[in-house]
C-alpha cells in the first residue's frame, strides 16, 4: 500500500510560494499521524507539473489510495483546506 | 503591464507564418505574425480545433517548425484519433519529436480554488514542450475551457492569459489561441478573451442559411498590419482540413490571351470573330429545348477534334442522358471518354454545398489539366445556393478558369420560353466574356430557333440574329432574321411589325 503524499507546487522563489510553504508548514503540524510531504518548484521540474496535470499554483494536492483531491490558490484556512482534502485534525477538538 | 507590450512593437517588418489555409493567408497578406498572438473565435463546431492543428501540421510538414498543442477541452488522445481524417498523423510526429501536447484537459480529480493563483504551472508545462522539441508554433484550444475550470474572478484568469501571451511572444512564437463565442453575430468572444491577449482576431461562422450550412472565415482585426476584408468561404476537407475559397476580387491579374479556340461550329467561330478566346468564359443563355446542352456538345467535340482534352461538369442530365443526346448529334462521347480526351462528370447540385462544388471542380481540373471547361448548367447550381454564395461561386470559378487559361462554356436557363433573363444572367453577365443567346422566335404561325452574339469581349463580333435548326449531325446555322424579333422581351406582339 502506498502511504498517503501532501505535494505542494509552487512556482520558483517568489512571495506567493514562500506564503504557500509557510502554510503547508502550519497545515503539517497539525496532522496526525505525520504526512508524507514534498514540495515541486514547477519551473525546476515541469515534467512532474506535467505528469501531475499542474495548471496554477500554488497547488497543494493529497493522493491517497482512495482519493486524490487538490487546492489551489491560498492555503491560510487550515480548517478548511484539511476538511476538502478529507484529513483528520488532531485531536478532532479545534 | 500594457507598456511594456507596446515596447515590443519593434520588428518593422513582420514574419509571416504561413497557417496552411491557403485563401486565409492571402486574406492576411501573407500568413500570421510571428511573436504575435492570433485567437481564433467561433461557435462550437465551427472548426475551431481544426484550423489550429492545421496551422501546426503546415508548421511541421511545410516548414520543419515543430508545435507544441496545448489542450484544454479534450485529452491528446482524443484529438490524435479526431484529426486522423485529415490526414495529419500526430502521434508519428510526437514520437518524432515534431509535435508535443501539453495536456490541460479536465482531471478526475476534485479541485477547490480558493483566492488568488496563478498559472505558472501551465506557463513551465509550455515553456519545457517548447524547448523539448524546439518549437515555433504553439497552439492553446481552447481558451474558454480554462474559465470553465478556474470559475470565480475572472481578473485572475485575464491576468495569467496576458501573462502567457506575452510570455510565448517574447520567445518568438507564432501563437494562436482558439476561443468559444455564443453567437454567430454577437460579442467576439465568451469572456470577452480578445481584448487582453489578441494581437488579431480571426473568427470561424458556420452559418444555417435556407437549409444549408456555410462556413465563413473572417479576419476582424490585425494589429499593424492589412488585412482583407470580408467572410471568406471555407469547407472542411478530409485529407485536407480547412479550404478557403478565395475571395478572387481582390485580384484581378489574369491575361489575356487573343488564341482563338473552336467552339466547335465553324458558322458560330466566324460570328464570333474566329472563334472564343482560350482563356474566355462564354456563357450560353436560353430556354429549355433550344439547344444549350447542343451547343456544349459541339464545345467539348470541337477541343476534341482539335487535339485538346475537354471536361464537363453536369448538373441536370445523367452520364446516360448527356452521352445519348450526344451520339444523336453524331457525337461519340464514350469513344473520346476510352481515348482520355474528354472527361465527363455528373453530380446533384444538392449533394455538397457550392464552395465544396467549386472545390471538386477545381481538383478535378488540375487532376485531369483540360484545355477546355463546360459547366451544365449554372442555373442549377443556383438553386442550392444562398443569395451572396452564388455569386461569389461565379467570381471564383471564372478567375480559376482564366487563371488555368482554359476555355470556358457555362450554360443558363431563362425561365421564360421566349426571351427574358434569368437571375443567373445577371449575375453571370459582368464576369463572363462572352454571352449567346438562345431563343426561340416565333414567325407567323411558326417557331423557329434564334441565335445570337450579345456580347464578346475584345473582339468584333456579328450582330445578326441567325436562325438554326437541329438535326441528327448537329446545329446548323441559317439566315438571319429579317424582320428583326426582340429577343429581350420575346413574344410581345406590340414589338413585331
Amino acid at each position: 500500500m502506498i502511504d498517503p503524499i501532501l505535494r505542494l507546487y509552487v512556482a520558483g522563489t517568489s512571495a506567493t510560494a514562500r506564503r504557500a510553504e509557510k502554510q503547508l508548514a502550519e497545515l503539517q503540524a497539525r496532522i496526525h499521524p505525520a504526512c508524507k510531504v514534498e514540495i515541486i518548484d514547477v519551473q525546476e521540474r515541469p515534467e512532474l507539473a506535467e505528469k501531475s496535470g499542474i495548471l496554477a499554483t500554488p497547488t497543494l494536492a493529497y493522493e491517497s489510495p482512495e482519493r486524490s483531491r487538490r487546492i489551489v490558490g491560498d492555503l491560510g484556512d487550515t480548517r478548511r483546506v484539511l476538511d476538502f482534502l478529507g484529513i483528520e485534525l488532531k485531536g478532532k477538538s479545534a | 503591464m500594457i507598456a511594456q507590450d507596446e515596447d515590443m512593437e519593434v520588428s518593422d517588418v513582420l514574419d509571416r507564418v504561413k497557417t496552411g489555409v491557403n485563401a486565409f493567408d492571402e486574406l492576411v497578406m501573407g500568413g500570421l505574425p510571428r511573436g504575435r498572438t492570433t485567437v481564433v473565435g467561433g461557435t462550437p463546431g465551427s472548426g475551431k480545433t481544426v484550423f489550429a492543428t492545421q496551422f501546426l501540421a503546415h508548421g511541421i510538414t511545410h516548414y520543419g517548425e515543430n508545435g507544441v498543442l496545448v489542450t484544454f477541452e479534450e485529452p491528446p488522445v482524443d484529438i490524435e484519433a479526431n484529426m486522423r481524417s485529415f490526414g495529419w498523423d500526430l502521434p508519428a510526429w510526437r514520437k518524432e519529436g515534431r509535435l508535443a501536447f501539453v495536456d490541460a484537459s479536465p482531471s478526475a480529480s476534485d479541485e477547490m480554488v480558493v483566492g488568488d493563483y496563478d498559472l505558472a504551472g501551465l506557463l513551465a508545462r509550455i515553456d519545457h514542450a517548447v524547448k523539448t522539441v524546439r518549437a515555433r508554433r504553439v497552439v492553446l484550444d481552447s481558451l474558454t475551457q480554462l474559465f470553465d475550470h478556474f470559475i470565480g474572478d475572472p481578473k485572475i484568469l485575464r491576468r495569467e492569459l496576458f501573462r502567457i501571451s506575452s510570455a510565448l511572444k517574447k520567445s518568438k512564437l507564432a501563437v494562436l489561441m482558439t476561443a468559444e463565442r455564443n453567437n454567430e453575430y454577437g460579442e467576439i468572444t465568451r469572456h470577452r478573451l480578445e481584448e487582453f491577449v489578441a494581437d488579431n482576431v480571426v473568427i470561424l461562422r458556420n452559418v444555417l442559411h435556407r437549409e444549408k450550412r456555410r462556413r465563413t472565415i473572417e479576419v476582424l482585426k490585425m494589429r499593424g498590419s492589412h488585412h482583407a476584408e470580408g467572410e471568406a468561404p471555407f469547407t472542411l476537407l478530409e485529407n485536407r482540413g480547412v479550404v478557403a475559397v478565395p475571395l478572387s476580387s481582390l485580384r484581378l491579374e489574369q491575361q489575356s490571351s487573343m488564341v482563338r479556340v473552336t467552339s466547335g461550329n465553324p458558322a458560330i467561330d466566324e460570328m464570333c470573330g474566329g472563334g472564343f478566346f482560350r482563356d474566355s468564359v462564354t456563357l450560353v443563355s436560353g430556354a429549355t429545348g433550344t439547344g444549350k446542352t447542343l451547343l456544349v456538345t459541339n464545345f467539348l467535340a470541337g477541343g476534341v477534334a482539335a487535339g485538346e482534352k475537354s471536361i464537363l461538369f453536369g448538373y441536370e442530365e445523367s452520364r446516360g442522358q448527356l452521352f445519348r443526346n450526344a451520339s444523336g448529334w453524331g457525337v461519340d462521347f464514350a469513344q473520346m471518354e476510352a481515348e482520355g480526351k474528354l472527361k465527363i462528370v455528373c453530380l446533384y447540385p444538392e449533394a455538397q454545398g457550392l464552395p465544396d462544388h467549386l472545390l471538386t471542380i477545381q481538383g478535378l481540373v488540375d487532376e485531369f489539366k483540360p484545355s477546355r471547361i463546360a459547366i451544365d448548367s449554372l442555373s442549377a447550381l443556383e438553386r442550392i445556393a444562398p443569395d451572396t454564395g452564388f455569386r461569389e461561386f461565379l467570381i471564383s470559378l471564372t478567375s480559376f478558369i482564366k487563371k488555368r487559361e482554359i476555355a470556358g462554356l457555362c450554360t443558363a436557363t431563362s425561365k421564360s420560353l421566349v426571351g427574358g433573363e434569368s437571375v443567373s444572367e445577371q449575375h453571370i453577365s459582368t464576369l463572363t466574356d462572352s454571352i449567346i443567346l438562345l431563343r426561340y422566335i416565333q414567325e407567323q404561325d411558326r417557331m423557329h430557333r434564334g441565335l445570337m452574339i450579345l456580347k464578346m469581349r475584345g473582339s468584333e463580333h456579328a450582330k445578326e440574329i441567325r436562325r438554326f435548326t437541329i438535326d441528327n449531325t448537329g446545329m446548323h446555322l441559317g439566315d438571319r432574321f429579317e424582320d428583326a424579333p426582340n429577343v429581350f422581351t420575346g413574344g410581345d406582339p406590340e414589338y413585331r411589325r
